[in-house]
C-alpha cells in the first residue's frame, strides 16, 4: 500500500521554517493584542462581567429593598451613585442590571448568531433554497429593527424573555446575510472542490472547511450586533416594553429615572452612561477584531 | 484494443446562460462539446488547449465534481455517470485530482497533518490515529517533504510545497487514476521541472495513470505518452507523442507546433499565425468549429461538421482535411 520510494528523494526543502507554528487565530490574537482600541473596549468589557459577577462582594445594599428615608439622594461617600426614589442604591442597581442586560445581549446574539448562521449556511451552501430564505430576510430586513422589535412584542406580550425573542428575531437578518455571502465566496475555493473529490461528506465540508474559513466575519458581526442588541433591549425596557420594575435592568433604570431629571439627574446619567460604555467596548473591541481577523491586513 | 481503464464516450458539459426563466433553454456554453477518448492504464494522456476551451471542465466532469450534460464515462468498465450519491463516494478513492493553484486548493485553517488525515479517515485508510500518522510521515517522505512538515499549516509554505501537499493528499487514497488540471502551470519554471518530475517519479512507484491538462505543449511533451488538441469543447486531434510532434494533421495542432520557439537561432521556421480570436462557445460557428480561422478553409468546413477520422494507427483527427469522402487526396493539403 504505502510504499516507500526507492532512491531516496532528498527532502527539498530547509527542515527549519521558522520557530513555532501559528494557527491562523493565534496570528489573530498577536495582531488584537498590539490594537490598543481594542484592548480598551475589551477592557471595558471585562470590568462590567466582572463587576456584574461580583455584584454581591461589591456592595452591601440590597438590590430591591425600599428605604424611603433615603431617597433621591445625591451621590456621596454612603452611596456612591446616589439614590432613587424609593431609596434603593443606584450603584447595587447598576451592577445588578449588568447581569440582565449582559445576559439579554449574550441570550440575543445567541439565538441570532444560532439561526442565522444555520440559515445562511442553508442558503449559500444549499442554492435551492437560497431564493426563498433571502427573500424572508429581506422582508424582515425592510423593517427598521427596532420598530420590528416593538412589533413583536406587541404579539408576543410584554416580559423580559419575549423582549430577548425580539431582538434575536430583528438580529438574524444580518447574520444570514453576512453568512451566506461568505459561504458563497469559500464554496467556491479549490480546497472545498477537493473534499468534495475525496468523497467528503457534506456536513463535514461544512463544519471543517466552510465554517473555520468564515469564523472571522461571524465573530466580528457576534461582537458588533452584542452592543446593537444590549442598546435594542436597554431600548425597550425604556419603552416599558422589556424588563418590568423593579428589575434593575439599564434600560429599565434610565425610563424610571426620566421622571426625576429635574430633581435627580444620576438616576438616568450613570444608568445610561454603564449602557454607553459597554456599547462603546463591544463596537472598539468588534472593530479590532475585524482588523486582527482580516488576512489584507497583515 | 483492450480494455481501457477509462472510457470517455461523447461526454457533452453545457451551462445554460442567461435568464433561464424567460428564454429556456435557449442558450448554452458548450464548455465541452461530444469529446471521446480512452486511457489505457499506465499511460498518461495529455490534454492541450488554450484557455477557456474546456480543458478543465473535461477533467472536472471525468470526476463528477461538474455533472456531464450527456454522454458516457466508463471507469475500470463501470458507468460513472449512473453512480448513486453513495457509490460515487466509493469511487473517489479511484480517481483523485491536483488542483491548479496550489494557494487555493489546501484549506488555510488546517494543518497538513489534518489534511492528509482527511483523506486516509474518509475512505476509512488505516486502523487508528497512530497508524494514519505514520501513512502520513510516509506520505511527505514520497512526495519529497520532511515529516516535521506535518504540524504546519499551508501559509507557511511555497508554491511547489504546496503544491507537493496536494499530491500527496491526492495519492494518499491510492487512486489509480490522477486528473492533474495545470498542476504546474501556477509555479516557477524552475519549481515545474521538480513538480513534473515528482509526477513522473510516482508514477512509477504508485501504478499510476495520468490525464494532465496543461496549455504547456513543452511541459505536456516532457510528461505525456498521448496528447489531446482541444479547440473549443472538441477534441480536434489525438495522438501518441511522437506522432503528434513530427507530424501534426489538424490546422490547429500546425499553429500551436509552429509557436514552440526554438533553440537553434539558424533554424527558420515558419510561423502559422492564426487570425481572429477564439469564436464564442455560446454561438460556435457553423461545421468546423475551427472554419474561420483555419488557412486551408474549404467550402465544405463552414456547413458539415468534421467526423474523427484515423489518419494513421492511432492518430485520429477530427478535419474534413484527411476524409477521404470529402477530400480524394488526403495526403495534398
Amino acid at each position: 500500500m504505502m510504499t516507500k520510494t526507492e532512491g531516496n528523494l532528498q527532502p527539498v526543502v530547509p527542515e527549519e521554517l521558522g520557530s513555532a507554528s501559528l494557527s491562523f487565530f493565534g496570528m489573530a490574537w498577536k495582531k488584537l493584542r498590539k490594537n490598543k482600541g481594542a484592548m480598551f473596549g475589551g477592557a471595558i468589557l471585562l470590568f462590567f462581567i466582572l463587576t456584574s459577577i461580583c455584584a454581591p462582594l461589591l456592595t452591601s445594599y440590597p438590590v430591591n429593598e425600599m428605604r424611603f428615608d433615603e431617597s433621591l439622594k445625591a451621590p456621596s461617600a454612603e452611596h456612591w451613585l446616589g439614590t432613587d426614589e424609593f431609596g434603593r442604591d443606584i450603584f447595587t442597581r447598576i451592577l445588578y442590571g449588568g447581569r440582565v442586560s449582559l445576559l439579554m445581549g449574550l441570550v440575543a446574539v445567541s439565538i441570532a448568531g444560532t439561526v442565522g448562521v444555520l440559515l445562511g449556511v442553508i442558503a449559500g451552501y444549499y442554492r435551492r433554497l437560497d431564493l426563498y430564505i433571502m427573500q424572508l430576510m429581506d422582508i424582515l430586513l425592510a423593517f427598521p429593527s427596532l420598530l420590528m422589535a416593538i412589533a413583536i412584542v406587541a404579539v408576543l406580550g410584554v416580559g423580559l424573555t419575549n423582549a430577548m425573542i425580539a431582538v434575536a428575531i430583528s438580529v438574524i437578518p444580518s447574520f444570514v446575510r453576512v453568512v451566506r455571502g461568505s459561504v458563497l465566496a469559500v464554496r467556491e475555493k479549490e480546497y472545498i472542490e477537493s473534499a468534495r473529490a475525496l468523497g467528503v461528506r457534506d456536513w463535514k465540508i461544512i463544519f471543517r472547511h466552510i465554517l473555520p474559513n468564515i469564523a472571522s466575519p461571524i465573530i466580528v458581526l457576534a461582537t458588533l450586533q452584542f452592543g446593537v442588541s444590549i442598546l435594542a433591549a436597554a431600548a425597550l425596557s425604556f419603552l416599558g416594553l422589556g424588563a418590568q420594575p423593579p428589575n434593575p435592568e439599564w434600560g429599565a433604570l434610565v425610563f424610571v429615572g426620566k421622571s426625576f431629571l429635574s430633581q435627580a439627574w444620576w438616576m438616568t446619567l450613570f444608568p445610561g452612561l454603564a449602557i454607553m460604555l459597554v456599547v462603546l467596548g463591544f463596537n472598539l473591541l468588534g472593530d479590532g477584531l475585524r482588523d486582527a481577523l482580516d488576512p489584507r491586513m497583515k | 484494443m483492450t480494455d481501457a481503464l477509462l472510457d470517455v464516450k461523447e461526454l457533452k458539459v453545457y451551462f445554460p446562460v442567461g435568464n433561464r426563466f424567460f428564454n429556456k433553454n435557449s442558450l448554452f456554453v458548450k464548455a465541452v462539446d461530444d469529446i471521446s477518448f480512452r486511457v489505457q492504464k499506465g499511460e498518461t494522456l495529455g490534454i492541450v488547449g488554450e484557455s477557456g476551451c474546456g480543458k478543465s471542465t473535461m477533467g472536472r466532469s471525468i470526476l463528477r465534481l461538474i455533472e456531464p450534460t450527456s454522454g458516457s464515462v466508463k471507469f475500470k468498465g463501470r458507468e460513472v455517470t449512473d453512480l448513486s450519491k453513495n457509490e460515487l463516494r466509493k469511487l473517489r478513492s479511484d480517481i483523485q485530482i491536483v488542483f491548479q493553484d496550489p494557494y487555493a486548493s489546501l484549506n488555510p485553517q488546517l494543518t497538513v497533518e489534518s489534511i492528509l488525515g482527511e483523506a486516509l479517515s474518509t475512505h476509512q485508510i488505516g486502523q487508528h490515529a497512530k497508524e494514519r500518522k505514520e501513512m502520513v510521515t510516509d506520505l511527505l517522505v514520497n512526495v519529497g517533504l520532511s515529516p516535521k512538515h506535518a504540524g504546519r499549516y499551508p501559509h507557511e509554505f511555497s508554491g511547489g510545497q504546496r503544491q507537493r501537499i496536494g499530491i500527496a493528499r491526492a495519492i494518499a487514497v491510492n487512486p489509480s487514476l490522477i486528473v492533474a488540471d495545470e498542476p504546474v502551470s501556477a509555479l516557477d519554471v524552475s519549481v515545474q521541472a521538480q513538480i513534473l518530475n515528482l509526477f513522473q517519479h510516482l508514477k512509477k512507484t504508485y501504478e499510476l495513470t495520468y490525464i494532465f491538462i496543461a496549455h504547456d505543449l513543452s511541459v505536456v511533451k516532457h510528461v505525456s505518452d498521448r496528447i489531446g488538441v482541444m479547440y473549443l469543447g472538441k477534441m480536434v486531434e489525438q495522438a501518441g507523442k511522437k506522432q503528434l510532434f513530427q507530424k501534426p494533421l489538424h490546422p490547429y495542432t500546425q499553429a500551436l507546433m509552429s509557436a514552440i520557439p526554438s533553440l537553434d537561432p539558424d533554424m527558420k521556421k515558419e510561423r502559422i499565425i492564426l487570425k481572429g480570436d477564439v469564436p464564442s462557445p455560446i454561438s460556435p460557428p457553423t461545421g468546423c468549429y475551427f472554419n474561420p480561422r483555419c488557412q486551408f478553409r474549404m467550402e465544405v468546413c463552414e456547413k458539415v461538421k468534421p467526423r474523427e477520422i484515423e489518419a494513421e494507427p492511432g492518430h485520429f483527427v477530427s478535419c474534413h482535411l484527411y476524409d477521404r469522402d470529402i477530400h480524394p487526396n488526403p495526403t495534398e493539403k
